[in-house]
């Protein structure tokens, strides 16, 4: 049960800042007020449940139908008419998904520091092409990190620099990656600054 | 909107509402009197270690939360802390620069200890059974919540929560209104909440906050 809460902070500013998109100045004033309101610690963290179980079932939901479905039906029964359908949706969908340059639309990864070092559910399809995002709260200010993707056992695959915008760094792998474990490292300065998991499958 | 500020805050686990005199907190904190710690203690414990564990995880937190506390009353000691009304933004830059150094330090071990093992494996951060199991019941509740949408809210859903599509975006995109969209997520987490209210503990992370949120000692 939440505590009564009788202060003026909205349910769209806690959602907010859970989901990391406060802007500088709100997100001081109310990490301010978050230190010293147990209402808003409360409505903070049943966010964050909130946020993280919407997050997963998404990602299981557009899973599943990703997944080819498997033959419910005699292939011989259809006729001409539904098959010259279902080719003409396949083909919707084909399009739907392939940018113009005829390669799989791109994956969006968050990569986000919450309860714990990195996002231990950080996942991705294999195959397709990656854009990753990088949260940097809590880290110094620079004009650009580094991104470096590393196998299982730490070598370095690839790397490149970017400049933060909105306290975020996005980067495109130009390859794919295999199934497996790989390590996003986020550097600055010549620092490490933070690691996150990253499961391909 | 009608922000908080320092002037406004009546501090909820005071059991009663009072105002805090931040100047006469800091100036007691300075003389190195005892009650003005305990005072500091008592107004930003939760929260220090709410912060603390949802950055961190709940591993040490006592030891963290202590030298965060530490680390404040010495600057203030110090005279680090000009206006006492700053008080709030100063303890959150301290907080903040602790959990930069945690992350920092255990990057830096892991790396270490990659180095030293050549391509061990890095055990997985998901460190407690107990609370990813009530996470996946939790994410199948959802689930089933948002199979009972149509896919089309769904989609919106998806935009907004898992490809972090800015709300802006999504509204043109979909041509919604900025009321149709608040109502859908709205919808989206009573539904949500209905289900969960029959079937869901709370998670053991807040209890695990909550059982450990201890005095002070010295
Ligand atoms: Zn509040």
């Amino acid at each position: 049960m939440l505590r009564d809460c009788k202060c003026s902070v909205s349910e769209e500013t806690v959602e907010r800042y859970c989901l990391g998109r406060l802007e500088s100045e709100e997100l001081e004033r109310f990490e301010e007020h978050l230190l010293v309101c147990p209402g808003c610690q409360d409505r903070v963290a049943a966010s964050d449940e909130y946020i993280a179980a919407m997050k997963l079932a998404l990602r299981d939901i557009r899973a599943r139908q990703a997944k080819p479905a498997g033959p419910r039906w005699n292939p011989l029964r259809w006729t001409p008419l539904l098959a010259a359908g279902v080719a003409a949706a396949a083909l919707a969908v084909f399009v739907h998904f392939r940018s113009p340059a005829g390669d799989p639309a791109p994956h969006m990864v968050s990569l986000r520091a919450i309860r714990g070092f990195e996002d231990p559910a950080a996942a991705a399809p294999a195959g397709a092409l990656l854009v990753l995002k990088a949260d940097l709260s809590e880290l110094p200010e620079m004009p650009s990190y580094r991104i470096a993707i590393a196998d299982q056992g730490g070598a370095i695959l690839w790397q490149a620099s970017g400049t933060p915008e909105q306290g975020q760094l996005t980067v495109t792998l130009p390859r794919k990656l295999a199934p497996g474990r790989y390590w996003v490292r986020l550097l600055g300065g010549g620092n490490l600054l933070r690691e996150f998991g990253l499961k391909v499958e | 909107m009608n922000e908080p500020t320092a002037e406004n805050y009546e501090p909820e686990n005071s059991g009663h509402s009072q105002r805090v005199d931040w100047t006469g907190l800091v100036n007691r904190i300075q003389a190195g009197d005892p009650e003005g710690m305990e005072e500091l203690y008592r107004v930003f414990s939760r929260g220090v270690r709410f912060y603390l564990c949802r950055q961190l995880g709940p591993q040490e937190l006592d030891d963290k939360v202590h030298d965060t506390f530490v680390i404040v009353v010495q600057a203030i000691q110090r005279g680090e802390l000009r206006e006492a009304e700053r008080l709030m933004g100063f303890v959150r830059t301290v907080v903040r620069r602790q959990v930069a150094a945690f992350i920092d330090q255990a990057v830096q071990a892991r790396r270490e200890r990659q180095d030293v093992e050549s391509g061990a494996h890095v055990p997985d951060r998901r460190e407690n059974p107990e609370q990813y199991a009530i996470e996946r019941q939790r994410a199948e509740l959802m689930r089933q919540a948002l199979e009972g949408i149509s896919r089309r809210d769904r989609e919106i859903l998806t935009r907004f929560y898992l490809l972090e599509q800015p709300q802006e975006q999504i509204c043109a995109e979909m041509r919604l209104s900025e009321t149709q969209f608040r109502l859908l997520k709205s919808r989206a987490k009573a539904r949500f909440g209905q289900l969960g209210k029959k079937r869901l503990s709370r998670s053991s992370l807040m209890s695990f906050f909550l059982r450990t949120n201890t005095v002070l000692e010295h």
